[in-house]
């Protein structure tokens, strides 16, 4: 009868070890390693159309801004001295920027880039802007007659959403962002005030982009600022859900632009700049727009998704992107990590 | 000249040596973090009476939940040592479940059970107990069925025929108590490192805090201060804990006699099989249907098949490569410990703070190793084995508590017989210590096989660039994919898990059935 003795039993743990190195064996001569935050979702078809484009082999590390991850922007940094990563493919400005500021990233300016608008990248050529998402009001249909819609960010600390208005944490992801770019258009004494305001009025501080759309959709609060993507799932589920583009009538709605990062001291610089080229490019774009990420086109004459309007129908924040990390890095470690410290 | 088999048996300061050696191998890839604090000294910055009730709250988290695992682990695995009942296995694999996923996962389980169950919305603080509870169960229930399989049947017999069943029953509970409860402090030293649940649940712990230094200010030395400061907490509080334990169980085993034997006993099988039910539907079965409940929509079946087959190698490889390495860090320890006193102590100490180190930080030093560290050492940095060598430093004090049983339950004698009749060392740990240690391997590489697979953190961050595994390509999409594709994700990846327990169960157990279980009584 067969039974386990101890030799036998080290032989098969022992017979695992050499499985370790299979994954180093039969590498492809042209690779390109890719770190993006953007989801693997939507990351991937995008990395595999490149793949069959060019037949260079894309290595991809996902990561999600949304599950609080210590996240790529810190091993990109700590890689820093012998980089792994080629390109750094980032779901929004801020982290672009933060890696120029740590000396993390090389510029490059594609030729795909020529029409792309250029106040949306960094002068220098450090980071550079395509499809965007955007901050938007996400509310729920079934309990917010169409009278009252909210119209601006204001409106989430209006006395008739007291304690139904909800936002994630501001410390992480785009809402940080969205923060930074509050302080930078309005000024810091106007955006402590929006703040302060929403904590009065009862708003609540949930994990995530995902949950203020979950609570929207369940009813447990009546609106909240959130991305286009997740609102687009949302819709894409059938959820009774609703959105508006805020403050279409004063300071616009925050725009945050995919960026395409190329790291200093990559390994493969040659297909880094392909792949580059490859994501600043209007097939690119057209992708992401079709895919369930909703991703609006920053040029002109490509067709965008079809729940959104295009970028030059939409009233957009007047940001200065370069200047954001320096913003989001003063108010972190003061007012707003002080201001979620003492609300959530 | 060959070593003395006495050796086993002997202390020594090359026990103390060996410890040493052990535990700073387990700590090197923190050490460029630590070293980093040294230098720049981010201790102003602390701002100690703001992180300090943190601590604290998050100590009486990871307590309340380890407590209330200690008590149902114990009675757990006393029903499962002494009894016979209906859907044993069953329950054995429902109780292993909670360990299988990803921490995060189940503060989705709960926030999809306020979503679409409204009626079930309970307070983050308990939900965040209750994780930690489900978490630390499975390490609880598993140290007291390893201890108790050390006791004799005559033992039992004896306590059975003169005192009763429930004395019996008391009595394993009070024999298995001291180290169910070092793996109950090894489940809530390992929570208070996790930041997943409570971020998930939007709960503001130590742990999140660090994590918000980490990710959200990018200042790692104040982290890296915040971490040794959860650390400094955590010895105290393990040194705490093995004060209170007292004398260890294991070393007043008798083990030359035959093997406690479970058998069918009336009243308590019904017990046993009534409380695993009530268990296993609370903390199991409600938690992983709020989980899976989205799944019940069409599926993505090419979607499936393509993150299966890209994500597959890498998920058995990582938890396979963890597992051997902690099998070796852990055995290694267990061997320096030995019988002492001394180097027990401080061996499981250093077990209970590494295991209370946020994987992150591990993760990170390691990184920044590989990129101080010349190329034509990447073999070993940049390639899978890093991952390996993370997740099995980390995790490694889980075989290493279960090894320390197994070479206190041998008796000094049989050393000491062996010595007389000049067997060596090498032919005595192949002929008798190896053949006994194989359940207490086999047990140590499941538990960590499967706790791997559950650490997305170390994964994520040291993973060479297409090397995702299956927990972390969840961990990934989770965010904005739709909840069905995330809970069927989610299934897969269980239902993978359990062929995988269900192979190892049925090589373990050939030619036994359920009714050569009941013949035998």
């Amino acid at each position: 009868m067969f039974t386990l003795s101890g030799k036998k039993i080290w032989a098969c743990l022992f017979c695992l070890l050499p499985l370790m190195f299979l994954p180093g064996c039969g590498k492809q001569k042209e690779e390109v390693v890719v770190y993006t935050s953007v989801d693997d979702l939507f990351a991937r078809p995008v990395a595999n159309h490149f793949e069959k484009l060019t037949g260079i082999k894309v290595r991809l590390v996902t990561d999600t801004e949304e599950t609080k991850s210590t996240g790529l922007l810190n091993r990109l940094i700590a890689e820093k001295d012998r980089p792994v990563a080629d390109v750094f493919w980032s779901g929004d400005p801020v982290r672009a920027a933060l890696l120029k500021e740590k000396g993390v990233s090389a510029p490059y300016k594609s030729p795909s880039a020529t029409d792309l608008p250029p106040q949306l990248s960094d002068p220098e050529g450090y980071w550079t802007s395509f499809s965007a998402r955007v901050r938007m009001i996400i509310y729920n249909r079934e309990r917010i007659p169409e009278n009252q819609k909210p119209l601006s960010i204001f409106d989430l600390n209006a006395e008739r959403f007291k304690g139904r208005a909800c936002i994630a944490n501001p410390l992480f992801g785009t809402t940080s962002m969205h923060a930074a770019a509050l302080f930078q258009v309005l000024g810091r004494r106007k955006a402590k005030k929006f703040f302060e305001d929403f904590a009065r009025n009862g708003g609540k501080i949930l994990a995530s982009n995902g949950d203020v759309k979950a609570s929207v959709a369940s009813g447990r609060c009546l609106l909240g600022l959130t991305d286009s993507d997740d609102v687009s799932v949302a819709v894409a589920e059938g959820r009774p859900v609703g959105f508006i583009f805020p403050d279409q009538k004063g300071m616009g709605t925050l725009l945050i632009p995919n960026c395409a990062v190329l790291i200093k001291g990559a390994p493969h610089v040659e297909q880094a700049m392909k792949f580059i080229d490859f994501l600043l490019s209007p097939e690119t774009e057209k992708m992401l727009a079709e895919s369930q990420a909703a991703q609006i086109p920053l040029r002109p004459g490509i067709k965008g998704p079809e729940i959104f309007p295009t970028i030059q129908e939409i009233k957009v924040m007047k940001v200065d992107y370069s200047k954001l990390a320096i913003t989001l890095e003063r108010i972190m470690k003061g007012f707003l990590k002080q201001w979620t410290d003492k609300n959530s | 000249m060959s070593l003395s088999v006495l050796v086993l048996e002997r202390p020594g300061r090359w026990r103390l040596a060996g410890l040493s050696f052990v535990i700073a191998v387990s700590l090197l890839p923190t050490l460029p973090l630590i070293l980093a604090i040294r230098e720049n000294a981010p201790w102003a910055t602390l701002n100690v009476p703001g992180f300090l009730p943190l601590l604290i709250k998050s100590l009486a988290i990871s307590f309340s939940g380890a407590a209330a695992a200690l008590v149902l682990g114990l009675c757990k695995g006393v029903f499962f040592s002494l009894y016979e009942y209906r859907a044993k296995r069953l329950f054995l694999f429902l109780f292993i479940i909670p360990i299988m996923v990803p921490p995060l996962l189940w503060s989705v389980s709960f926030n999809n059970l306020s979503f679409y169950f409204r009626l079930i919305s309970m307070h983050k603080t308990v939900c965040l107990v209750f994780i930690t509870a489900m978490v630390t169960l499975p390490l609880v229930a598993a140290s007291t069925v390893s201890a108790c399989q050390t006791l004799t049947s005559s033992q039992c017999e004896a306590v059975r025929l003169t005192a009763g069943e429930t004395r019996l029953f008391w009595l394993c509970l009070r024999f298995a108590f001291p180290p169910a409860a070092v793996a109950a402090c090894l489940g809530a030293f390992g929570m208070l490192a996790s930041p997943g649940p409570a971020m998930g649940l939007g709960l503001k712990t130590a742990i999140s805090e660090i994590l918000v230094s980490f990710s959200a200010l990018y200042d790692m030395k104040l982290a890296s201060a915040q971490c040794v400061m959860l650390s400094a907490s955590t010895l105290a509080l393990a040194s705490f804990v093995l004060l209170v334990s007292g004398k260890r169980p294991m070393e007043l085993l008798a083990s030359s006699s035959k093997r406690l034997q479970p058998s069918f006993q009336g009243k308590m099988s019904t017990l046993a099989f009534v409380f695993s039910l009530l268990c296993s539907v609370l903390l199991v079965l409600i938690p992983c249907g709020a989980l899976l409940f989205p799944a019940f929509t069409l599926p993505d079946v090419s979607l499936l098949a393509r993150t299966l087959s890209r994500t597959l190698p890498y998920s058995l490889l990582y938890s396979a490569g963890s597992a051997l390495v902690a099998l070796f860090l852990g055995f290694a320890l267990a061997f320096f410990m030995g019988r002492f006193n001394l180097t027990r102590t401080i061996g499981m100490s250093a077990m209970l703070v590494i295991f209370s180190l946020p994987p992150s930080l591990t993760a990170l030093g390691f990184v920044y190793s590989a990129a101080q560290a010349p190329p034509w050492l990447d073999f070993i940095f940049r390639s899978p084995i890093s991952v390996c060598m993370a997740q099995g430093f980390r995790l490694f004090p889980v075989p290493a508590l279960l090894a320390a049983r197994y070479f206190a339950s041998l008796p000094p004698s049989w050393a000491y017989a062996a010595e007389i009749q000049d067997i060596s060392l090498k032919r005595f740990s192949f002929k008798v210590l190896s053949p006994l240690a194989c359940k207490t391997l086999l047990t140590g590489f499941l538990l960590v096989f499967l706790l791997s697979g559950a650490d997305v953190a170390t994964v994520l961050l040291i993973h060479p660039p297409g090397g995702q595994n299956l927990p972390l390509a969840i961990f990934t999409i989770m965010a904005n994919a739709p909840r069905g594709q995330v809970a069927q994700l989610c299934s897969l990846y269980l239902a993978l898990a359990t062929i995988f327990l269900a192979s190892i169960s049925a090589i373990w157990n050939r030619g036994k059935t359920w009714k050569s279980y009941q013949a035998s009584y």
